[in-house]
């Protein structure tokens, strides 16, 4: 499937095709998983990601660690198209050979990543990177995909914005193993920090969430998120847990896959036909199954939409 | 229903030139009409933008300058992107750029340089047609 691993325009042209939808490659990749750890980092747009994702690399270069990097922006849901900027804070990673950044569209799916996100992980850990690092769409409280990926998931906050009802709901502040506080010398920093505290009780698996005060900008407390996250890896490690996460990382990549050719069928003129008919003389029940023969007629034998 | 990838396009500004308006306008622009815009900011090497095209794996490079420097900053991309064997990359360029050099860009490989007022729909055909890699 690969010829030269270290060969970057190769894996270029294999990042394309699997983002493209390619069973054989995304099937190669899961059979030659290697192990890598896997990092996700999420928060709201703004509050520091990219830059932090940037000198979290660094440290891991400086272990002799290969890194990639996927960073995922928004899609247009009018054009299709995307703006992918997250490389511009990660300039300083261009002078070093062992670490790969790509941008990847979100392409219309909600959760903030895309379809194929899982795919391109298994890539790079079948290609023999060490760390992953993905940053998920700018989020606001309900991209929570990255939590079936990543080992470990780092919810990005900043001083400021929104009072304490806001780390009480549901979604992102259930998912983070570790809670960073970024941007810690704009604004209430302590206060944000107080209010994360109140809610964190320990995870189903024994994991006690941990808290931290960043200035990514200027690299303070990075090594200390480097710490914590290491110690959370080791932990699930301790614990028999990557096992787990793994059988998650393939449970969501297999939901995807069927969620990419639901929404194909979605995006065409079928899906048009039967809702004219539910319109008109069908009922729910029934529409529903028409749905999903179409979906089994067209990908259940081999075909293709 | 066809399958059609998506036109992946490199913006950058290489140099010494902090003039990014053209630059974000056009990446913005360019998502309109539907394509993945990877935008890299400003005071970018040569070495920075061959490398995020090929870890990209983009269809365009689009360097735009108007700091004067565009003789030299074309000359070495183009120099790095035979180097790597980009070469079903297309490369254009956009702002002040004379006539003179412009012919002479145009000699060295570069595919097109669109000058200040150009309409975007121009750039969004003239990329649509001249890429050099099937849509499929």
């Amino acid at each position: 499937m690969i010829n030269d691993v270290n060969n970057k325009m190769e894996i270029s042209k294999l990042i394309t095709k699997i983002e493209n939808h390619d069973d054989e490659l995304s099937t190669w990749a899961i059979k030659n998983i290697k192990g890598a750890q896997i990092i996700g980092i999420t928060g709201v747009f703004g509050s520091g990601k990219s830059t932090i994702i940037s000198k979290l690399a660094l440290k891991y270069l400086a272990e002799n660690k290969k890194v990639a990097i996927l960073g995922i922006d928004p899609s247009s849901p009018f054009s299709g198209g995307a703006v992918l900027g997250d490389r511009i804070r990660m300039k300083e990673l261009n002078k070093y050979d062992n670490v790969y950044v790509r941008s990847l569209s979100s392409r219309g799916k909600i959760g903030g990543l895309s379809y194929f996100t899982a795919d391109v992980v298994n890539l790079f850990d079948a290609l023999g990177y060490d760390i992953i690092i993905i940053e998920t769409v700018g989020s606001g409280q309900d991209e929570v995909d990255i939590y079936n990926i990543a080992h470990t998931v780092v919810v990005i906050h900043v001083p400021t914005l929104g009072d304490e009802v806001q780390v009480i709901k549901a979604g992102q502040m259930e998912i983070g193993d570790i809670f960073v506080v970024n941007k810690a010398d704009q604004g209430p920093a302590d206060e944000k920090v107080r209010e994360i505290e109140t809610l964190i009780t320990p995870k189903n698996n024994g994991w006690s969430p941990k808290i931290v005060k960043t200035v990514a900008i200027r690299n303070q407390n990075i090594d200390e998120l480097k710490n914590l996250i290491d110690e959370h890896y080791k932990f699930l490690k301790e614990n028999n847990l990557l096992k787990e996460k793994l059988i998650l990382r393939i449970k969501y990549l297999i939901k995807q896959h069927l969620n990419y050719k639901l929404d194909n069928i979605m995006n065409s003129t079928l899906s048009d036909q039967i809702a004219e008919k539910l319109l008109k003389d069908k009922d729910v029940k029934s529409s529903v199954n028409e749905l999903l023969k179409i979906l089994g007629d067209n990908y259940g034998k081999g075909g293709n939409i | 229903m066809i399958k059609m990838r998506k036109i992946r396009v490199l913006i950058a500004k290489p140099g010494l030139d902090g003039h990014d308006r053209g630059a974000k306008v056009l990446a913005r622009a360019l998502m309109e009409e539907g394509f993945e815009v990877i935008y890299t900011g400003i005071h970018q090497t040569a070495e920075d933008i061959v490398r995020t095209a090929i870890e990209e794996d983009v269809d365009v490079i689009g360097l735009s300058i108007l700091s004067g420097a565009h003789m030299y900053h074309f000359t070495r991309v183009l120099e790095l992107m035979k180097k790597n064997n980009l070469n079903d990359v297309l490369l254009i360029g956009g702002g002040i750029v004379p006539t003179d050099d412009k012919e002479k860009l145009k000699n060295m490989g570069v595919a097109e340089i669109f000058m200040p007022g150009t309409p975007i729909k121009e750039i969004s055909e003239f990329i649509r047609k001249n890429i050099k890699r099937p849509l499929e």
